[in-house]
C-alpha cells in the first residue's frame, strides 16, 4: 500500500514539475517563476503527504493526493490565463491562488489536529443549521450581486460566498438530524429547513448552490431513510417547484431559453455558454496544447468557465482525464462513508462526497451546455478562496473520517 | 449496516453514471456538433487565429505565383483581374472568394495532415519563440500563361472560357470577363456591385446561363447514332425553312443545304435536319440524352477539400409541342447551359466517352515544399460509348476541314463544333466554339463563349484557335 502511494506521488511530482515546466515558454520568452511555483507545490504536497503519513497514517491518503493534483492543474491553468493580462510582469491570480492552497492545505492540518472525535459534534444540529440559514439569509440583505446572482459579501477587499460555507453546515445538520432514529415529525422538519434553505438561494438567483443542497438532501435522505419513495417524492417536488419557478422568476426562464438555443442570444446573453462552447469545439480531441489556444476568449475562464479553457487547451482527452481524477476522488469518499464506524460519520461523508459529485456535474454540465448553465465554481480548480477554503475543510472532515475505521 | 453500504454502493453508481454520460455528451459533441460551430462569425478564434497567420500562397501548375501576402501582411495578387474569378479575393470589409474562400483552412494550415507529424518540432520551436504560423500551399491545376493569354483576347468583349485536359479533368484555364480585380477589391468593391451590366463578379465560366445553340447538335447526334437504326442510311433535304405548326426553324440566312446525311448536316450545321431528328428521336430520348452529357445534373468542381457548385445545365420544360422539340434539338429555346458543362461534353468525345471529375486543386504544398497532398483524376460518368464518341470526333474534324470552323485549320489537326445562339431580339447572337486538339490524341479541350459576338463564332473561334495553338506550340 505505502508503495502504491510513494508512486502515485512521484507522479504527481512529475506531472506537476512537466505542466509548469511547459509554462516556461508559453510567453515567447523564457520565464522562470513557474519553476518557482512548480517548487513551492511540490515541497508544499511532499512536506503535507509526509506529515499525513507520520502522524496520521490510516486515513485514505489518495482523498489528499487526488485533490492535490487537481489544485496543481488548476494554478496551472490560472497561470496561462495570467500571462494574457496586460504587462504581464507577476501572476496576479496564480500567486493568489496559491496562497490560497497554502491556507487550504493549513486548514487541513488544523481540521485533522484539532477535530475530536465525530461523534461529540453530532449534538449541535439546531446551531448548524441556524448558522446555515443566517448565512444565506445574510446575502438577502447585505449581498452584492455580482455576475447576476446576489449571493457575495464583501468586506473591505475580501469577498466571499456564504452559501458555500452554508453547504458545509447544511450537511453537518441533516447528519445530525438524520443520524437519529427518526419519526415523522423530524423528517418534516428537515423537510421545512431545507425549503427554507433553498427558497433563499432560489431569491438570490443561486440556482447552481439550490440545485446542490437539493441533490445532497435528497442522497443523504436516501442512506438514512432507505426509502426509494422519498426520493421519487423528493424528485416530484423538484419538477413542480422547478416548474412553478419557470413561470415565477425571470431569472429562471432566460437561463432555461439560453440552454435551448444559445446561438440565438449569442452576443448578449448567452454570449458566455457559445465563447465556453467554441473553446471546447476548437479544443478536439487532443487539445491546442497549453499556452496555443485562446482560452483567455471565453468569459469568466478562471471561475465558472475553467473546464472550457482546459478542454480547449489539453482537448477531450484531458478533459476526460479531469473527469476522472473527479470520479476517484468522489469514489475515495464515499468509500471512506462505507468504511466509517459510526452512523453520524457516514453521513457526513456521504454528504461531503455527494457536495462535490453535485458540484463537479453541474458546473461542467453547464458549461458543456448539456444541462443549463448555473454560475458556480469547479472544486479545487476554480480560481477563488472561498471554495478553497472550504473544499479543504471538508476534506480534512473526510480524511478524519477516513481516519477512523 | 450491510443494507446502508449496498446503498452507499448504489449511489458510487449513479455518480459514476453522471460523470461518464458527462465524457459521452462531450464525445458526442466533438464529433457532430465542434465542426459546425467552430467558425462561426461570433468566435474570436477565428480572428485572432488569422492574425497570427501568414497565409499561404496560391500557385499555377508550374509553381508560378499567383497570391502571396507581403512583409506587410498585405495580400497580393500577381496578376490581378484575369484570376479574379479563380483566386477570389480577400478583404476585412467584404469577406472572402474564389480559392481564398474554398480553401480558407488549408491556406491557415487548419487542416491536418499525416506528414504533419514528422514537423512536430518545428511547430513546437515556432510556437516557443512566438513566430506567426505559416499556412499550407494550394497549387491549382491552372495554366497562368493560357488563362492570361485567353483573357487579354477577349479584349472588350464579355465571355467567358474553359479549357480541360480531357484525359485527367484538370482544369487549364477558366476565364470570365470582365472580373474583378482582386488587389483593390476594397476601393472598388461598390463600383464593381453597382455594375450590372458587366456584372463583374459573376464567374460567367461556372454561374450564367446561356443557350447553348449549334453546340447542343453533338448531343442531339449522339442521340441519333445511339437510338435511329437506319441512321447510316439517313438523308434529309434541306430547304432552309422547316415548318412545324404555324412557326418555322430557320436555317442560317435560310440557306439550303440541299440533300444531306447526318455526317454533313454535322458538318454545315444545318438546323432544318437536326430540327427533323429531334422531332423523330422525341423530348423523352433528348433529354435522356443531355442528362448522359451532365444536363440536369448537380455537377461539381471536387476534391477532398472542397465542393465549388457549377450551375445546373438545363434540358427541361413544359411546354413540349413540335415547335419547342424541334428548337430544343438545335440548342434554342428551353435549353440552357454554362460553359464548364460544355466543355465537360466536349471532353466527352474527346476522351472516348469517358468524363474525368474537373478539378483544380492539384495539390496541397507546405511552405518548405513538402507535397501533403496530390489530387489523382478519377471518372466522372462513362457519357458514350467509344463508338459514337469516335463517330462524332470525326464529325468534328470534318467540321473543321470543309464546314463552319474552317478558319481553324491549323497543321496541329483541331476538332470543333461551332455555334450560335440567339438570345435578347435585337442584339447580337452569342458565339460558341467548342474544339480539342491535337485530334487523335486530344491534349486539351476549349469552350469559349462571346456574349453577342455575332454569328458564325468568329470572335470565338478566334479565341480558342490561338489558346490551342499557344498551348500546344510551347
Amino acid at each position: 500500500m505505502m508503495e502504491l502511494e510513494k508512486k502515485v506521488l512521484h507522479s504527481i511530482y512529475f506531472v506537476t514539475f512537466f505542466l509548469f515546466f511547459n509554462l516556461c515558454f508559453i510567453t515567447g520568452k523564457i520565464d522562470l517563476i513557474p519553476l518557482i511555483f512548480c517548487l513551492s507545490s511540490i515541497i508544499l504536497i511532499s512536506y503535507s503527504s509526509f506529515i499525513i503519513r507520520k502522524f496520521y497514517p490510516k486515513g485514505d491518503k489518495f482523498l489528499f493526493l487526488i485533490s492535490a493534483l487537481l489544485c496543481q492543474i488548476g494554478i496551472v491553468m490560472i497561470y496561462r490565463l495570467d500571462t494574457r493580462t496586460q504587462n504581464f510582469e507577476i501572476p496576479r491570480f496564480a500567486l493568489k491562488q496559491m496562497t490560497w492552497f497554502t491556507i487550504g492545505i493549513t486548514i487541513f492540518m488544523i481540521i485533522l489536529f484539532i477535530t475530536p472525535k465525530m461523534i461529540r459534534i453530532s449534538r449541535y444540529k439546531y446551531l448548524y443549521i441556524f448558522i446555515a440559514l443566517s448565512l444565506l439569509m445574510s446575502t438577502l440583505f447585505i449581498g452584492r450581486e455580482i455576475k447576476g446572482s446576489k449571493n457575495w459579501i464583501v468586506i473591505g477587499s475580501f469577498s466571499f460566498q456564504p452559501s458555500e460555507i452554508a453547504k458545509f453546515f447544511i450537511i453537518l445538520y441533516l447528519a445530525s438530524a438524520l443520524s437519529k432514529q427518526i419519526n415523522k415529525k423530524d423528517l418534516i422538519e428537515t423537510v421545512i429547513f431545507m425549503f427554507l434553505a433553498i427558497g433563499f438561494l432560489v431569491l438570490e438567483k443561486d440556482l447552481g448552490a439550490a440545485l446542490i443542497f437539493f441533490g445532497i438532501y435528497l442522497v443523504m435522505l436516501y442512506i438514512a431513510t432507505s426509502q426509494g419513495k422519498y426520493v421519487a417524492l423528493g424528485l416530484l417536488a423538484f419538477s413542480l417547484g422547478g416548474f412553478i419557478s419557470y413561470f415565477l422568476f425571470s431569472h429562471v426562464r432566460i437561463r432555461v431559453q439560453i440552454w435551448l438555443n444559445p446561438w440565438k442570444y449569442k452576443l448578449d446573453k448567452g454570449y458566455q455558454i457559445c465563447q465556453s462552447l467554441f473553446a471546447i469545439a476548437s479544443g478536439g480531441l487532443f487539445g491546442r496544447g497549453l499556452g496555443l489556444g485562446y482560452p483567455y476568449l471565453i468569459p469568466l475562464a478562471l471561475n465558472d468557465f475553467i473546464f472550457s479553457a482546459i478542454a480547449e487547451e489539453f482537448g477531450l482527452i484531458g478533459a476526460s482525464a479531469l473527469i476522472i481524477l473527479y470520479i476517484l476522488l468522489v469514489y475515495r469518499g464515499l468509500r471512506t462513508a462505507i468504511y466509517s464506524k459510526d452512523y453520524f460519520s457516514q453521513l457526513v461523508a456521504v454528504g461531503i462526497s455527494s457536495m462535490l459529485a453535485f458540484q463537479v456535474f453541474v458546473v461542467i454540465g453547464g458549461v458543456t451546455k448539456m444541462i443549463p448553465m448555473t454560475g458556480i465554481t469547479l472544486p479545487f480548480v476554480s480560481y477563488g478562496g472561498s471554495s478553497m477554503l472550504l473544499n479543504f475543510l471538508s476534506l480534512g472532515v473526510l480524511y478524519k473520517i477516513s481516519e477512523g475505521r | 449496516m450491510k443494507d446502508r453500504e449496498d446503498k452507499i454502493k448504489k449511489v458510487i453508481v449513479f455518480f459514476v453514471m453522471c460523470f461518464l454520460s458527462i465524457i459521452t455528451y462531450l464525445i458526442y459533441f466533438n464529433l457532430f456538433t465542434a465542426d459546425k460551430i467552430k467558425y462561426d462569425s461570433s468566435n474570436q478564434r477565428v480572428i485572432e487565429e488569422e492574425k497570427n497567420t501568414i497565409r499561404g500562397m496560391i500557385l499555377d501548375r508550374y509553381g508560378e505565383i499567383l497570391a502571396q501576402t507581403d512583409k506587410k501582411g498585405d495580400r497580393k495578387y500577381t496578376y490581378g483581374s484575369s484570376f479574379g474569378n479563380i483566386t477570389g479575393y480577400i478583404s476585412n470589409k467584404y469577406g472572402k472568394s474564389g480559392v481564398e474562400a474554398y480553401y480558407n483552412n488549408i491556406l491557415l494550415g487548419r487542416e491536418q495532415f499525416l506528414g504533419d507529424i514528422v514537423d512536430v518540432f518545428g511547430i513546437l520551436r515556432q510556437s516557443v519563440l512566438g513566430q506567426k504560423k505559416i499556412g499550407d500551399s494550394v497549387v491549382l491545376t491552372i495554366d497562368s500563361k493560357l488563362q492570361n493569354r485567353i483573357y487579354n483576347s477577349f479584349g472588350d468583349d464579355k465571355g467567358a472560357a474553359v479549357c480541360i485536359n480531357p484525359k485527367t479533368g484538370e482544369i487549364l484555364a477558366m476565364v470570365s470577363k470582365p472580373s474583378v480585380n482582386p488587389n483593390k477589391i476594397d476601393e472598388n468593391f461598390n463600383e464593381y456591385s453597382n455594375d450590372k451590366e458587366g456584372k463583374p463578379f459573376l464567374n460567367r465560366a461556372l454561374q450564367e446561363y446561356y443557350p447553348p445553340g449549334s453546340v447542343f447538335k453533338i448531343v442531339t447526334a449522339a442521340a441519333a447514332l445511339e437510338n435511329i437504326e437506319e441512321i447510316d442510311s439517313y438523308v434529309n433535304s434541306c430547304d432552309g425553312v422547316l415548318k412545324v405548326g404555324d412557326k418555322s426553324i430557320k436555317d442560317y440566312k435560310e440557306e439550303k443545304h440541299g440533300r444531306v446525311n447526318l455526317k454533313n448536316a454535322f458538318k454545315v450545321s444545318c438546323n432544318n435536319t437536326f430540327a427533323k431528328i429531334g422531332l423523330k428521336l422525341g423530348y423523352d430520348t433528348l433529354k435522356n440524352e443531355a442528362e448522359k452529357f451532365l444536363f440536369n445534373r448537380e455537377i461539381y468542381i471536387k476534391d477532398p477539400y472542397a465542393k465549388i457548385k457549377i450551375k445546373q445545365a438545363l434540358y427541361d420544360f413544359k411546354e413540349r409541342d413540335e415547335y419547342s422539340v424541334g428548337i430544343s434539338a438545335i440548342g434554342q429555346h428551353e435549353v440552357k447551359a454554362n460553359p464548364m458543362t460544355m466543355a465537360l461534353m466536349t471532353c466527352a468525345i474527346a476522351n472516348e466517352g469517358k468524363i474525368m471529375q474537373p478539378y483544380i486543386l492539384d495539390a496541397i504544398v507546405s511552405y518548405k515544399g513538402n507535397i501533403k497532398y496530390k489530387t489523382k483524376p478519377e471518372k466522372l460518368v462513362d457519357a458514350i460509348d467509344l463508338k459514337t464518341a469516335e463517330t462524332i470526333k470525326n464529325y468534328m474534324i470534318l467540321t473543321v476541314k470543309e464546314g463552319t470552323a474552317k478558319r481553324a485549320r491549323n497543321s496541329i489537326q483541331i476538332a470543333a463544333k461551332t455555334g450560335t445562339a440567339e438570345n435578347a431580339i435585337g442584339k447580337e447572337p452569342h458565339s460558341w466554339f467548342v474544339a480539342f486538339a491535337p485530334a487523335n490524341n486530344p491534349q486539351i479541350v476549349v469552350v469559349v463563349v462571346v456574349e453577342n459576338g455575332g454569328a458564325g463564332s468568329g470572335r470565338a473561334l478566334d479565341i480558342a484557335k490561338d489558346a490551342i495553338l499557344n498551348y500546344l506550340n510551347r
